[in-house]
């Protein structure tokens, strides 16, 4: 039986489409997994929607309106965790010639949208707070109260991974934390009685690793600290973000406990608005360094590593033979520790071109900017 | 604390428009005088007679030095041979208008004098009668060079940004109707107890934070560069309308929470006659909107205009100096400015003067932002119109009011897709829509002398601002170099409108064709 010599592979039968849509998702989930920050994203991920399907499916059966409520707000955290992943599969692609510089971009984009998300949340846990404390709301809070610690621990596993993997976990931080999902964020919902105990309490107390972080001076040591035990480069704006989540959903968990414990045994009822606004305050003020960073990197920014090398360049590049000026430089961030750059040079009518181009470009990747386009302009005169 | 109210004070310094008026600056000495020129008589100036330094020299980092325009005391006319441009005697054949025939530069008819102090790298102009100086100035890393051919630069003028009165105008009279609406409906909310009318009011609240955030994007991307923001402030208005866009998707994200909640807790407090009021006044609201603002979606009215821009050297006298350099594409050849175009008037002569490739003229991408936010707005009225007049003819038919919160919902996510995209291709660093990259490529290969075009990035510094870099292998001989480094900056200028472009010029070797490194992009 002759063997065919030739296979006919692209004309008569195209792909069914299902399956290369499965064989593309199957392409991304390897990508994921193969990088160990996203497969703890992704399994962290996996582990809070599992906690998150169980509440609510114990919600609907037992017909609790703060489990329903609660369950609805993990699943809402979730997608801060979905967008760190989807970023970090993004920012894996080759470049195409839409996109020149390839999409590594996308890991600035989640830090920053995962930063402003985060800020949302926190002005509308304050209006909610504001709300509560003009017209307090009676609380039930015994049920909830298991609830919020298995959210607590959930969100502790979070932040022990994540601390030093960097990923950001959403974690839904159990029952009640103080997001304005937490039942009664309308009006009408006042009328429901099972409320969930309010909000936050004071997050010092809380003893997890990060603790530093709470106060607002120790927010910039906490930041920089996730920030460096994060991730590879690449993957650093990322896991700032999903760790500022999981650590906003923290505070929530512990505020929930706490405000219980303060209104089972003092009846203090007015702790539970007043936590809320201050655990809104903590999470905006520990998101606000994230936000201005990401921000200055879209805005095209010099990098703040090499700021203060930058003068002395010029001064070395002047120094080089034929060198008249330095014209027009423009340095910025592609993501984080890429950087671009690009600078226009006059020289003299007999300059070598190439001397200066290679010691130009020796120059500036000593100081780390890889990325240089050198335009040298020769004076006519 | 100290650094905050210095930020602030800086704030509102710049968003108080005349002090943004009331200076000029500019690294470049030519642009400069081009600016005085356009002085009337009326500003006073002092005299004095100025050396002109030698126009071959280039300074030296650190350096001042004044340069100033040569006067005859006497009359205080300009002596003709003190243009810049010439270092031989001409005479001038222009006389009210003191024109120097070789470069058609003008000076002010009896200016007496006119200072200029060059500071070690920007330029500041010191009108006599209200000294003004920069508020913002270009820092010293930058050279000042001053050439004796008037004609050759390497880099592109200073432009002034041409402030955008229009679209702001909208947005505060949009932000003004926004906050009266929403103190009448909170007001009617109390009073009548009911929550359609309070949540609309909260609504109504994300939308003015919304035009609020466009507003300040706008003022913000007015500034002009410092040495750490070397492009400038452009980005500043892609963020703040990604922001704004992304506002509307949380308040979707909550209605159409707050719409579950009721469809699982079958509880509807419905007071069908205050709805229909509710969202018969928001539809008016949006209709007014959609009226006045229909216009930009036409493609020769175009509120910003393209800013791509060649030398824009010589401006017409009687245009305004906001106006000179609104920059229009230009090929180096055409010495003279072709037009302007007031920013409301209907004109497509912005694509006339040349063949360019300027993405398509929308408007700024903030009022489109704005714009969305209405739109959203209008759509909700609408639902919730619609499930007002259902309710109050078939009282039992409550749960039509969820779902047209979720039918509705859906469409407002819809609207804001286009401008998300354009927002996140920008930030993206990705290549606007309208350029061609493989067209680029072409164009560069066709200058003579050029064989590999490698490392071809192209990206946006804003909508309508894009940046060029690329590295050209050229034919091992030097003399070449610089005219073909010209000749394609030119080109690429004038074709595609491009405000920024580098290019490296490299010897071509065998070891390239090989290279893997520079191998095209593949998609």
């Amino acid at each position: 039986m002759m063997l065919p010599l030739t296979k006919k592979d692209c004309d008569d039968k195209p792909y069914k489409s299902k399956s290369r849509v499965l064989e593309k998702l199957a392409g991304w989930v390897r990508l994921i997994i193969s990088d160990r920050d996203s497969r703890n994203l992704f399994c962290f991920l996996i582990l809070n929607l599992c906690f998150a399907f169980v509440e609510l499916f114990y919600g609907i059966w037992t017909n609790s309106l703060g489990l329903i409520s609660d369950s609805f707000h993990m699943f809402f955290d979730c997608t801060g965790l979905v967008a760190g992943l989807i970023a970090s599969v993004i920012a894996k692609w080759r470049a195409t010639d839409h996109f020149t510089y390839g999409f590594v971009r996308a890991e600035v984009l989640a830090g920053f949208l995962n930063g402003l998300f985060l800020l949302f949340i926190a002005f509308f846990i304050l209006s909610e707070a504001v709300e509560r404390l003009l017209e307090p709301p009676e609380v039930k809070h015994e049920r909830l109260f298991l609830v919020s610690v298995l959210g607590l621990l959930v969100n502790l596993v979070g932040i022990y991974v994540f601390q030093h993997g960097g990923a950001h976990g959403h974690s839904h931080g159990g029952g009640g934390h103080g997001h304005s999902h937490g039942g009664g964020h309308s009006h009408d919902s006042h009328k429901h009685d099972d409320h969930n105990p309010s909000f936050l309490s004071h997050g010092h107390s809380h003893d997890h690793d990060a603790g530093h972080g709470h106060s607002h001076n120790g927010a910039s040591h906490f930041h920089s600290h996730g920030g460096e035990s994060g991730g590879t480069g690449a993957n650093k704006q990322i896991m700032r973000g999903v760790f500022l989540h999981i650590l906003a959903d923290t505070l929530g968990s512990v505020g929930v406990i706490i405000s219980a414990g303060l209104m089972w045994a003092f009846e203090w009822y007015i702790a539970d608005p007043i936590c809320s606004i201050c655990i809104a305050l903590l999470i905006c003020l520990s998101v606000l360094d994230l936000i201005k960073e990401s921000a200055f990197i879209l805005m095209q920014r010099v990098p703040y590593s090499i700021d203060n090398q930058l003068p002395q360049c010029y001064q070395r590049l002047m120094q080089l033979e034929g060198v008249l000026s330095v014209q027009e430089p423009h340095f910025w961030t592609l993501c984080s520790d890429v950087y671009v750059g690009t600078v226009k040079l006059e020289v003299s009518r007999n300059a070598d071109p190439r001397y200066i181009t290679q010691n130009a470009q020796l120059i500036f990747q000593g100081i780390g900017v890889k990325k240089m386009t050198i335009q040298l302009d020769f004076l006519l005169t | 604390m100290k650094r905050f109210w210095n930020h602030f004070i800086q704030l509102s310094r710049v968003l108080k428009s005349e002090d943004r008026d009331n200076y000029f600056y500019s690294s470049n000495l030519m642009d400069c005088l081009n600016f005085i020129s356009l002085f009337d008589e009326q500003c006073a100036i002092s005299t004095s007679y100025m050396r002109l330094a030698d126009s071959a020299s280039v300074k030296r980092y650190g350096e001042e030095e004044s340069a100033t325009l040569p006067v005859d005391q006497s009359n205080g006319e300009l002596l003709s041979n003190s243009c810049p441009c010439v270092t031989s005697a001409n005479t001038t054949t222009d006389e009210s208008m003191h024109a120097c025939s070789n470069c058609g530069r003008r000076f002010a008819g009896n200016s007496k004098g006119i200072t200029i102090k060059i500071e070690a790298s920007n330029v500041q102009v010191v009108r006599p009668t209200n000294v003004v100086t920069a508020k913002e100035k270009v820092d010293d890393a930058f050279k000042l060079k001053m050439f004796s051919d008037s004609g050759e630069h390497c880099h592109d003028d200073e432009h002034r940004h041409v402030t955008d009165n229009g679209a702001r105008r909208k947005l505060w009279i949009a932000s003004l109707l926004c906050v009266v609406f929403m103190i009448g409906e909170a007001v009617g909310g109390l009073l009548a107890g009911s929550l359609a009318v309070a949540t609309d009011a909260a609504h109504l609240l994300t939308d003015f934070a919304g035009f609020m955030i466009s507003l300040f994007a706008l003022y913000i991307s007015e500034r002009p560069a410092t040495k750490t923001l070397s492009y400038g402030y452009h980005r500043a208005e892609v963020i703040g309308a990604l922001t704004s866009v992304l506002l509307i998707w949380v308040v979707t994200g909550i209605l159409v929470y707050l719409a579950v909640q009721r469809v699982v807790m079958q509880e509807f407090e419905i007071n069908a006659p205050i709805m229909l009021i509710t969202s018969g006044i928001g539809l008016i609201n949006g209709m007014y909107f959609a009226s006045t603002w229909s216009q930009p979606w036409r493609r020769c009215q175009s509120w910003t205009q393209p800013q791509g821009h060649g030398h824009s050297h010589n401006a017409k006298p009687k245009t305004t100096a906001a106006h000179a350099n609104g920059g229009f594409v230009r090929s180096v050849e055409d010495p003279e400015n072709t037009d302007h175009t007031d920013p409301k008037e209907t004109s497509c002569e912005s694509d006339s003067s040349s063949n360019a490739q300027v993405a398509v003229a929308k408007p700024n991408i903030n009022v489109r932002a704005a714009f969305i936010h209405v739109v959203g707005d209008f759509l909700q009225s609408v639902g919730v119109f619609a499930a007002a007049l259902t309710i109050y003819f078939e009282p039992t038919w409550v749960i039509i009011d969820p779902i047209c919160t979720f039918l509705f919902s859906i469409l407002v996510i819809g609207t804001t897709f286009a401008i998300i995209k354009d927002t996140l291709v920008v930030l993206m660093e990705g290549i606007p829509k309208g350029i061609d990259f493989n067209e680029v490529r072409e164009t560069l290969l066709q200058v003579k002398g050029v064989y590999i075009v490698h490392n071809l990035r192209i990206w946006s510094l804003s909508m309508d601002k894009i940046a060029m870099s690329a590295h050209l292998a050229v034919e091992p001989g030097s003399s070449s170099a610089n005219s073909i480094l010209r000749k394609s900056s030119q080109l690429v200028k004038s074709k595609y409108g491009f405000c920024e472009v580098t290019i490296q010029i490299e010897d071509f070797n065998q070891s390239m064709q090989d290279c893997r490194k520079c191998q095209e992009l593949n998609y």
